[in-house]
């Protein structure tokens, strides 16, 4: 089991549902970026997999792993930083009270 | 000096004076008038020099203007027999319109810019004189039209001359459409118009015969619209509305004839087709024998005069079409000075009168001004054709270049001869012998002297100009013989026998005072026809609020219908769309991530399925 | 003995994950984030990648969890479970989440992938190390580039909306 490829595959798209899952279905901006991130931790353990058993060259994957990891560290401090920002204004962090943009 | 330096001046002179007024000197009208008359001379002598210089054969000098593989322009002068006599013509009447407009237009705020654009006048018309092109006749052409446009709408204030001016400018478009086409019908088998190349090949008879009818057809068409023939005459009357010079330059020398000569260059074109030949003839002795009516009826002075203008060049395209270029184109020098006399003396009696209607100028002045009345007695006599005046002698050669050709067209054109001697002396009759004339006291200007000296000198002219005819059959290359009168001939005779039937009318009508109405007011219908100019005018009318207005609503149709409907029907479509994707964007992300998503997913699964 | 750990792993990451996702308040969804991400961390090592698990939990527990802790802190201070749990708001959720990777997965066992000898020793720090400052030099200075942005744009707009609490 833990030779196969398509192990850490499923496991990669599992984590990528419940990921997804969790961004469609809360409202809380913080919740929704736990999801996200937990999408990018799916996406880290996809690439560390492929290095592992599929590249000609194991190091490019970790690379790009963890250049996943710095931009989902940037995309994080951005993110919390405008939840505050929201919260600053309008005293709520639900997606429900942000809708000054629909159609 | 050359021959190409006395062109360049008679065309580059006028020219330089509309520019001069056209780029400021209008704030100094009399420099513009003095300017305007030194250049009206310089191209009176060049085109004296010109005729008088000319070598045996004729002179042509051309430069490529705008070359193409398969078309060339060429810009240049092509000077003959024919050539420079109109220009001649066209000089010596553009000069001396000039130094009567110093006097007639004295008092009008905006002379420079008459005399300007009379200028321009003069360098259009003999821009279409001497042009060795086609194109550049028809450029020149154009810009006669243009320049006719201004001067006919010159009192642009006066709503009912604006309205001639349009209207001249649009129905002679109409003629120039087919003008037009017969031009291009022509390039598309020769690549070049110079007019030799022309000539040459229909004197090689190259063109199948209906190429040649459709060319003069077309051809004929933008004649008929410059020289004001049936059906296309309506704008003649109608341009009396401008300043009476403007009337007489345009009558006599300048734009109508420009028709006129334009068969007579291409004369041979014409004839090369028996069908045009015979259809030019018909045309031609219609449309004189309706001008002749309609002046016979006529009240007002210078609408007598403009019916009678579309009667004369019916003459003159009757003589070209019979085949006598020496009749046709005498008849037009021998009419374009007695016609000028005539729109002159009338300008002097509509400026006494304040009016032109014939009866008023009758009862107000009449008589007491000597030299109006002696220019419209020499006119007139010169006009209805009495033996050794003028129009007789053109006339006569016309007439019997015409029994040739049947005696249809015979017989239709002596009776025309008869209107026209009935109208020419009613007019004096009217004008002249009023018995009941109010004596008003006559008060002689300065600026009159001007426009009296120049109708004496016209008055000279028309008496001399009929007894040139042997010269000008020469001149244009034929033998004199051409312009011989057969004085002890049936056509003579006939002649005599129209004149003194419709003079005798005349005078039976309004030579012994009594009621001023004619024969013709007897028969009511008859005169209400006559009167409106055969419906002819009614007849455009009509069919412009009928045709166009026709085309009009068809056009509102498709438009509305159909470009308005697809129009309206993608905005609202678009509006649909917007709608549903306005509702998509419902600010809540989870919906755009799950429809990117989605097409991720469809995406994927369509590559997968590859 | 690795498929055991493994299987260890897998568990506690998807307890985890699950809990991050499906519980109410924010704060346990963080405490189920953290438990997942030492299982994730697991699972890089046991795919023999010492230096991204390593990287996993110092920047992901380390930095973003403490980070989205002090950010719960600070903005939703009692207002944790506002979320109603209706059915039209959980089906979708659940048809997309479940939808999306159910057609990857299907699309990836349907297929197979190149494979290449397992190289235990390329997986070393030092060859990390060598690839970045070599090879991937440029998206390397980049990132820090993107970094260095983040954390000014961060403070810029936090800052911004301190200054004008109505806006």
């Amino acid at each position: 089991m833990a030779d196969d490829l398509n192990t850490y595959l499923i496991i990669s798209c599992a984590l990528f549902a419940i990921g997804l899952f969790g961004v469609l279905l809360r409202r809380n901006l913080v919740a929704m970026l736990i999801g996200v991130e937990l999408m990018l931790n799916a996406v880290i353990i996809n690439l560390v997999a492929f290095a592992k058993f599929s590249a000609p060259e194991p190091v490019t994957g970790q690379v790009f792993a963890l250049f996943v990891i710095g931009i989902a560290a940037a995309e994080a401090a951005v993110g919390l930083s405008i939840v505050l920002a929201v919260h600053k204004s309008r005293g709520s962090i639900s997606v429900d009270d942000l809708q000054e943009l629909a159609g | 000096m050359t021959l190409n330096a006395w062109a360049d001046i008679a065309i580059g002179a006028p020219l330089a004076v509309f520019f001069a007024m056209l780029l400021g000197m209008r704030a100094w009208p009399r420099a513009v008038v003095g300017l305007s008359l030194l250049s009206a001379l310089a191209v009176a002598l060049a085109t004296w020099m010109m005729a008088l210089n000319l070598p045996e054969g004729g002179f042509t000098s051309s430069v490529p203007w705008a070359v193409t593989d398969d078309f060339s322009v060429s810009f240049g002068y092509r000077l003959t027999g024919l050539s420079t006599a109109m220009a001649c013509v066209v000089g010596t009447i553009h000069l001396l319109v000039q130094v009567y407009s110093v006097g007639y237009m004295a008092d009008d705020p905006h002379k420079a810019r008459f005399f300007g654009t009379l200028s321009l006048f003069a360098t259009a018309m003999l821009g279409i004189v001497l042009s060795a092109d086609l194109a550049q006749t028809f450029i020149a052409w154009e810009l006669v039209g243009l320049a006719s446009y201004l001067l006919i709408g010159f009192w642009n204030a006066k709503p009912a001359a604006a309205q001639a001016a349009k209207k001249a400018f649009i129905m002679t478009r109409f003629g120039d459409l087919g003008l037009f086409a017969g031009l291009a019908l022509m390039v598309s088998r020769l690549g070049d118009l110079k007019i030799d190349t022309v000539l040459l090949a229909v004197e090689a008879n190259t063109w199948e015969p209906g190429f040649v009818t459709a060319i003069g057809l077309c051809l004929l068409c933008g004649i008929a619209g410059k020289s004001a023939q049936f059906p296309l005459h309506t704008w003649l009357p109608d341009a009396m509305e401008g300043p009476t010079p403007v009337s007489s330059l345009l009558h006599s020398a300048t734009m109508v004839a420009a028709g006129v000569y334009l068969f007579a260059l291409l004369q041979p074109l014409f004839l090369a087709s028996e069908f045009t030949a015979t259809f030019a003839l018909g045309l031609a002795v219609f449309t004189a024998l309706l001008a002749a009516t309609v002046a016979c009826v006529e009240t007002d002075m210078k609408r007598v005069l403009a019916w009678s203008s579309i009667s004369q060049l019916s003459f003159m395209l009757m003589g070209l079409a019979a085949g006598s270029q020496v009749a046709g184109f005498f008849h037009l020098v021998t009419h374009a000075g007695f016609k000028c006399l005539l729109f002159l003396s009338a300008g002097l009696f509509i400026h006494a009168a304040h009016t032109g209607d014939l009866l008023a100028i009758g009862r107000k002045v009449g008589r007491s001004a000597p030299v109006a009345a002696l220019g419209l007695v020499v006119g007139c006599v010169a006009l209805s054709g009495f033996p050794g005046f003028a129009g007789f002698m053109s006339k006569e050669l016309v007439l019997h270049a015409v029994h040739e050709q049947g005696m249809v067209f015979y017989s239709g054109a002596l009776l025309t001869s008869a209107l026209t001697a009935y109208y020419a002396f009613r007019l004096v009759f009217l004008a002249l012998f009023d018995p009941e004339r109010e004596s008003v006291e006559a008060h002689p200007s300065a600026a009159l002297k001007w426009q009296q000296g120049v109708v004496v000198i016209l008055a000279v002219l028309t008496l001399g100009i009929g007894w040139t005819g042997g010269d000008l059959a020469r001149h244009l290359g034929a033998s004199a013989d051409e312009a011989h009168i057969h004085w002890m001939s049936s056509g003579v005779a006939f002649a005599m026998v129209a004149l003194v039937l419709g003079a005798g009318l005349a005078f039976v009508d309004f030579g012994r005072g009594g009621e001023r109405a004619g024969s013709f007011a007897k028969f009511p219908a008859m005169h209400r026809f006559f009167a409106s100019g055969w419906g002819v005018d009614a007849f455009w009318r009509t069919f412009s609020d009928v045709g166009i207005a026709g085309l009009t609503r068809l056009a509102l149709l498709i438009d509305r219908g159909a470009i308005d409907r697809t129009v309206d029907g993608t905005g609202a479509a678009t509006k649909v769309l917007g709608g549903v994707a306005a509702r998509m964007q419902n600010g809540r992300v989870q919906l755009y991530l799950s429809i990117a998503l989605g097409l991720l997913a469809t995406g994927l699964l369509a590559l997968g399925a590859m | 003995m690795l498929d055991l750990a493994l299987g260890i792993l897998i568990v506690l990451t998807f307890a985890g994950a699950t809990m991050a996702v499906v519980l109410k308040k924010v704060f346990h969804n963080l405490l189920g984030f953290g438990l997942s991400l030492v299982g994730l961390a697991g699972i890089s090592l046991v795919l023999g990648s010492e230096f991204v698990a390593l990287m996993q939990l110092l920047i992901f527990l380390g930095g973003i969890t403490v980070a989205m802790v002090f950010a719960v802190m600070m903005s939703t201070p009692r207002e944790q479970s506002e979320e109603p749990r209706t059915a039209d708001r959980v089906a979708p959720a659940l048809l997309v989440g479940a939808g999306f990777p159910a057609v990857m997965i299907a699309l990836l066992l349907g297929g197979s992938f190149p494979t290449s000898p397992v190289t235990e020793e390329l997986f070393g720090v030092r060859e990390i190390g060598l690839a970045l400052l070599t090879t991937f030099e440029l998206p390397f200075e980049a990132i820090s580039l993107l970094l260095l942005a983040a954390i000014i744009g961060a403070v810029a707009v936090a800052r911004r909306t301190r200054e004008r609490p109505d806006g």
